[in-house]
């Protein structure tokens, strides 16, 4: 029986629809924790991804139209993705579905704060700091008043990558603890130092705005924003999008992968006080930032992606310059860690934070700190996207989810990513490296008769965002990146949500760390690799 | 009274030399800055850029009881929320001798950035010393403005 078909039979539902990969069902408000349980229990969607609330009353203000409440989920196993949608208004209380999904809490608070519509079991205590602001993914929020607004002009705004970055944890976090005799009794995890508005603010942009400020998401995750939201047009266009495009993206997602399980050795050697393996993994750190540097010319970095391909080919003396440096890079990673791999003192001291598969399922955790639980899930393998299908990689997988997995993952996911890398740097297609009707993304001093009429012309017309809502998921270098879009009739951004697994992780980390010593506590934090300008935004 | 004026009179020589030694150690300090880094995430990585390893372990010193390496610069870079605003009020009470304090990016600005929860009047909460304009600030005026602090005060 087709999925469809199945959801068609389904006597709750009132409306389905399969839109750009992704099923769409509408369902009565009574009947959605049904509903939830349902799909988890018997459908085998078992992955709450993420719970957003779009604002359709078209500004009119309190009191008209009503609210679509989305919850995100997917099944694992035939890879589909589906979108429950059910309309709320502000004064009715929304039934939680935190019974279904323990991590759905935090998503259910987070809801509330920025649209204001109730759930059940909400508390009191506000996550986000905005109790000046309202409620801002509101239509009837007004962010400024009228000719107050300025913009910096397009080419004032500069896009900056992540550089050799140490101050992952400073001023991000603040935790309370209960001890009882060195053991952590219970935590408090207060957030919201980091949160912006980014999310709103992109809703006020064009397409190609958003690709230039994306990256203030995450600074040192920026490729794989960049590429998401790429990708997520492409898509949404149905573009085609050269071979040669394809294979330098993946390259160069996958030398972010490498930067950032860098970072992640890094900073577990700086917890755990092994000096000397800290300064290596900050050196060979920069040496892969030094590759992004040689491809695009300058320290202060524009992105590499752009809508219908990439921005620059190749440069002269690149592919010698990567080839080089990746094995120098080798060398040195399979020396530490094989050296670390049989200490014992490292194991010993990384045995600890242990979290079992259904947990790391329930919670919603992605990426190494799900594979170091024992699932073998990765979307480059499941669900492959680019030429990963015809890549010869394998997927490292861990048994406990102690904090020793979490680092063995990451460091056989590098030896992969080399592995990968060398296949592609292989067999690197020729041709153009960006659709036809995209080419005014060319730089200005590459054009030999540069008509400054014609590119004017041509930068003006920026890709609209299609009217209709799609939903994307890439694997990044700590688990999934989605993007959740829907359009305006007019082609501007009508909803934009980010998530990724980074909010998940945290809520896992409060319940693992119940019952560890305290100070194991910054070591289990560090071996999730959260950061909080991810979930935060 | 006349004791008093006794012991005054005994503490001179020695004042002179402390005053001396207090000008020395002035003039050492003015160019040796202890900072407090509140970073936002986006221009966090412009900072990164100028800061080798010596500077990096400074920061760690925050909370030492160590009264020669209590901070008196504070940097802020990027936005800051009513929550930030606290830790930064507080940070700022920490701060010791001539208290410093530098602003990097355009979110600091009355413009704000353009977003809707970066605090508008950041200035009357906090006496910035300098703000380095930009989205993200210039690595190049971000030098400039440090070297400039101790001319200011």
């Amino acid at each position: 029986m087709d999925i469809l078909e199945k959801f068609q039979s389904l006597n709750s539902i009132i409306k389905t629809e399969y839109v750009n990969q992704t099923y769409f069902l509408n369902v009565e408000i009574e009947e959605l924790q049904y509903l939830l349980y349902y799909l988890r229990e018997h459908m085998d969607y078992l992955y709450l991804l993420d719970i957003f609330i779009i604002d359709q009353t078209g500004g009119r203000g309190k009191g008209h139209g009503h609210y679509q409440l989305n919850y995100l989920i997917k099944n694992l196993e035939n890879e589909t993705l589906v979108c429950v949608k059910s309309s709320v208004t502000e004064t009715g209380v929304v039934p939680s579905c935190s019974i279904i999904w323990p991590n759905s809490f935090v998503k259910e608070q987070e809801a509330k704060e920025l649209v204001g519509v109730p759930f059940e079991f909400n508390s009191d205590k506000k996550i986000l700091p905005i109790s000046k602001v309202g409620y801002p993914q509101r239509n009837s929020h007004v962010e400024f008043e009228q000719g107050e607004r300025k913009f910096l002009p397009m080419p004032h705004v500069q896009s900056l990558r992540s550089e050799e970055s140490n101050a992952l944890l400073q001023n991000e976090i603040l935790w309370e603890f209960e001890v009882e005799e060195d053991l952590i009794k219970s935590i408090e995890i207060h957030k919201g130092f980091f949160h912006l508005g980014l999310e709103k603010h992109f809703e006020s942009l064009n397409s190609n705005q958003v690709l230039m400020n994306i990256n203030r998401v995450n600074t040192k995750r920026s490729t794989i924003l960049e590429t998401l939201w790429c990708d997520t047009i492409e898509r949404s266009y149905g573009l085609e999008v050269p071979d040669r495009a394809f294979a330098l993206r993946m390259i160069f997602l996958e030398l972010e992968r490498i930067k950032d399980h860098f970072q992640f050795f890094e900073c577990l050697a700086g917890e755990v006080k092994f000096p000397h393996m800290q300064q290596v993994f900050s050196k060979l750190g920069s040496k892969i930032v030094e590759i992004f540097q040689f491809y695009l010319g300058n320290k202060k970095i524009s992105p590499i992606s752009c809508i219908g391909g990439i921005r620059f080919d190749i440069p002269k003396g690149w592919l010698a310059n990567i080839n080089d440096v990746l094995e120098k890079i080798e060398i040195v990673f399979n020396d530490f860690i094989s050296s670390f791999e049989s200490s014992k003192i490292w194991k010993e001291r990384l045995n600890c934070g242990e979290v079992d598969s259904k947990m790391a399922l329930d919670f919603g955790v992605t990426g190494p700190n799900l594979r170091a639980s024992g699932i073998n899930y990765d979307i480059r393998k499941n669900a492959p996207y680019y030429f990963y299908s015809e890549l010869d990689f394998e997927i490292p997988v861990g048994q406990r989810g102690t904090v020793l997995d979490r680092f063995l993952v990451r460091a056989r996911e590098v030896t992969e990513s080399f592995i990968i890398i060398a296949q592609v740097l292989d067999n690197i297609p020729t041709g153009s490296i960006l659709h036809g009707d995209f080419n005014y993304f060319r730089t200005v001093e590459k054009q030999i008769n540069f008509d400054s009429d014609k590119f004017l012309k041509s930068a003006r017309e920026v890709p609209k965002i299609e009217n209709n809502e799609i939903c994307n998921l890439l694997e990044g270098s700590n688990g999934h990146q989605g993007i959740f879009l829907k359009g305006n009739e007019d082609g501007s951004i009508g909803r934009f949500r980010l998530f990724s697994g980074d909010q998940s992780a945290l809520e896992l980390f409060s319940n693992v760390v119940c019952g560890n010593d305290c100070e194991d506590a910054m070591l289990v934090y560090q071996s999730f690799n959260i950061h909080m300008s991810e979930v935060e935004k | 009274m006349s004791e008093v004026t006794e012991n005054n009179n005994k503490a001179e020589p020695g004042a002179k030399i402390r005053s001396l030694w207090k000008r020395l150690e002035n003039w050492v300090s003015d160019d040796n800055l202890v900072p407090i880094i509140f970073s936002a995430n986006c221009c966090n990585s412009m900072l990164d850029l100028l800061s080798d390893d010596n500077f990096k372990n400074l920061v760690d010193l925050y909370g030492a009881n160590d009264q020669n390496h209590r901070p008196d610069l504070l940097i802020i870079h990027g936005h800051v929320n009513e929550k930030k605003l606290e830790l930064i009020k507080r940070a700022y009470s920490n701060l010791i001798g001539k208290k410093y304090v530098l602003g990097i990016g355009s979110c600091l600005l009355e413009t704000n950035g353009g977003y809707y929860n970066a605090i508008k009047n950041i200035r009357e909460e906090i006496p910035f010393d300098i703000i380095v304009p930009g989205c993200s600030a210039n690595s190049e005026n971000i030098i400039k403005a440090i070297k400039q602090l101790p001319k200011i005060r």
